[in-house]
């Protein structure tokens, strides 16, 4: 067999492997989807019916219904907006202030903001919920969002580095033409972040939408719930109907999954830049 | 120049101030303030006029918690062996879809898909598919044969097991990105030269990529460990602790404690024993970094 041959069995051969890890990866995803469109006594017929032979829409219409899905899809809808544009807002502020201005203390702010990193969120539930309680916020999307909107260590980090290699010739210059410093940041190095700020965009989407522990926290009513915590009270509604926890369930990663695809190479490069520095 | 300094200084507090004020309301005086209340019987609804300070008494009950000690071990097992097995499926996937193969930009898509998606959805599908009874997983398992199928959620014994496996579908695309950015960063010339020294695909893999992309490793292995320390809705979706307390995870103790109790004093000991022990395993990993991570 010459080289040539060889070569392409391999790319053949190692294109089959992955396409059999990628099948598997996704197959959780299309089996809720087709049972979300079943009917209950169908849904763990065996062999796996991947096509409804007996297709409805029964279980759609009942979660609808009987649940406070809009609500959530409202609640979550606007506290993804907001997290996302505050994000953008603070941390590129902040971000732009550690690259390029020089302040006094300076380095110690970014250190302590950078030990926030390795702090879990969770050891900040108790306190956090003692502050809201008594700033009447429990309840209230604001008690979930806040925390969101104004700190996130690694947004600053992220902004951080974007910023550092927007050249100090260019700023330098723009200086002694007169521009102020907000400008400088609005007009001339925005700009040219452009796509570091659609990745961050797109992160802080998916931490928006997926936000869970402190809707279940602090949120008490159910029309004021988000959907993760609503698709996980399906669970508790109902018990042992999956088609109708499938279909709920379908109703909440759809729109995650289809911005991902439609935004797929922002998310490939915002992801795979946060962690080129280890 | 004096005046130009202050000025500046004054502009750069400035652009910090938003994010300034969240690190205060939102980290330190969290953190602090969870200190504080570690120290005493907090009442909920009295607040600081009606606790009562008790000393390290909450610190002490800590390890009486079962819940926590429990969760304190299954913690530990996902870090000991969730995270490197995890570690390991993606750098051999983000190896191989590094060489020349069909259908890169799908085949990334599709791995990294499952990162995206919501962890209660997700992990109600996961309930579903790994059922006992009904469930495809097990469905598959049958019609092959296999007489002693597994109870997955429903048996203590690897209920945590069905859970990490969940865990790493979720993760692995992430991992496998961040793998793809790292390897390609290591320059062909190593490999062009290897090969001309006959060297095979494993000893490219062992003396070249895996030392070049330790860096890479390091990361997740760190990012990925604080991850798995704090794992919380993946638990209270699919098993919410059970059966027993047998999947319970650190974090699940800390809100069951805080939240269905309302003991906010324990529940901050734990939290900030929960904290020193996710602290210390990181600083244990930066210290043995040095053996095996090459910059």
């Amino acid at each position: 067999m010459s080289i040539q041959n060889k070569k392409l069995l391999a790319k053949i051969f190692k294109t089959i492997l992955l396409s059999i890890g990628a099948i598997v990866m996704v197959s959780p995803v299309l089996w809720m989807l087709s049972a979300s469109f079943k009917y209950e006594a169908d849904v763990f017929r065996f062999p796996i019916e991947w096509i409804p032979s007996n297709p409805t829409i029964q279980n759609y219409i009942k979660i609808f219904a009987e649940t406070d899905y809009i609500n959530w899809y409202i609640n979550t809808a606007r506290n993804t907006i907001i997290i996302v544009l505050s994000t953008l807002v603070v941390s590129s502020m902040a971000g732009f202030a550690f690259a390029k201005i020089n302040f006094k203390f300076k380095n110690i702010i970014f250190m302590l903001y950078l030990t926030a990193l390795m702090i879990p969120a969770e050891i900040r539930l108790i306190p956090q919920f003692v502050l809201y309680k008594n700033l009447n916020l429990i309840n209230t999307m604001w008690a979930v969002v806040l925390p969101w909107m104004l700190f996130t260590g690694f947004s600053i980090f992220y902004m951080r580095q974007a910023f550092m290699v927007v050249p100090d010739e260019l700023i330098e210059a723009a200086k002694i033409d007169g521009c102020s410093i907000f400008k400088i940041y609005m007009h001339i190095c925005l700009p040219l972040i452009k796509s570091a700020l659609v990745a961050l965009a797109v992160l802080a989407f998916t931490w928006g939408w997926n936000d869970y522990t402190g809707p279940l926290v602090y949120i008490r009513d159910t029309d004021k719930q988000v959907l993760s915590v609503g698709i996980a009270s399906l669970q508790t509604m109902y018990g042992a109907n999956y088609a109708l926890q499938m279909a709920g369930a379908t109703l909440g990663l759809v729109p995650i999954i289809v911005i991902y695809l439609l935004g797929q190479k922002h998310f490939v490069e915002g992801i795979a830049s946060s962690g080129i520095k280890g | 120049m004096k005046k130009n300094q202050l000025k500046e200084t004054l502009v750069g507090f400035a652009f910090i101030l938003p994010s300034f004020i969240g690190f205060m309301v939102f980290m330190v005086y969290p953190f602090f303030n969870s200190l504080m209340m570690s120290f005493m019987e907090w009442d909920m609804f009295a607040g600081f006029a009606g606790s009562k300070f008790v000393g390290l008494e909450n610190y002490i009950n800590v390890f009486k918690n079962e819940y926590f000690v429990t969760g304190l071990i299954n913690n530990l097992k996902m870090l000991f062996i969730a995270v490197p097995i995890l570690l390991i499926l993606s750098l051999i996937v983000a190896t191989i879809m590094n060489t020349a193969i069909f259908g890169r930009g799908i085949l990334r898509t599709t791995y990294f898909m499952p990162y995206v998606t919501t962890v209660t959805a997700a992990a109600i599908v996961f309930v579903a598919l790994f059922h006992e009874e009904f469930g495809p997983v097990n469905g598959i398992l049958r019609s092959l044969g296999i007489e002693n199928i597994p109870g997955w959620l429903s048996n203590p014994e690897i209920a945590l097991i069905t859970i990490m496996i969940f865990w790493i579908w979720r993760m692995l695309g992430y991992c496998i990105l961040i793998y793809l950015a790292g390897l390609q960063n290591i320059s062909t010339t190593y490999y062009e030269a290897a090969s001309i020294d006959g060297a095979s695909g494993w000893q490219k893999f062992r003396y070249i990529t895996f030392p070049l992309v330790s860096p890479t490793t390091f990361f997740l292995a760190i990012t990925m460990g604080i991850f798995s320390l704090s794992m919380m809705a993946e638990v209270r979706v699919m098993t919410n602790g059970g059966p027993g307390k047998s999947t319970y995870t650190m974090t699940l103790a800390i809100y069951q404690q805080a939240f269905q109790k309302y003991e906010m004093g324990q529940a901050s000991a734990i939290a900030i024993i929960f904290l020193l022990i996710v602290l210390s395993i990181t600083l244990l990993q930066w210290i043995g970094q040095k053996k095996w991570v090459n910059y």
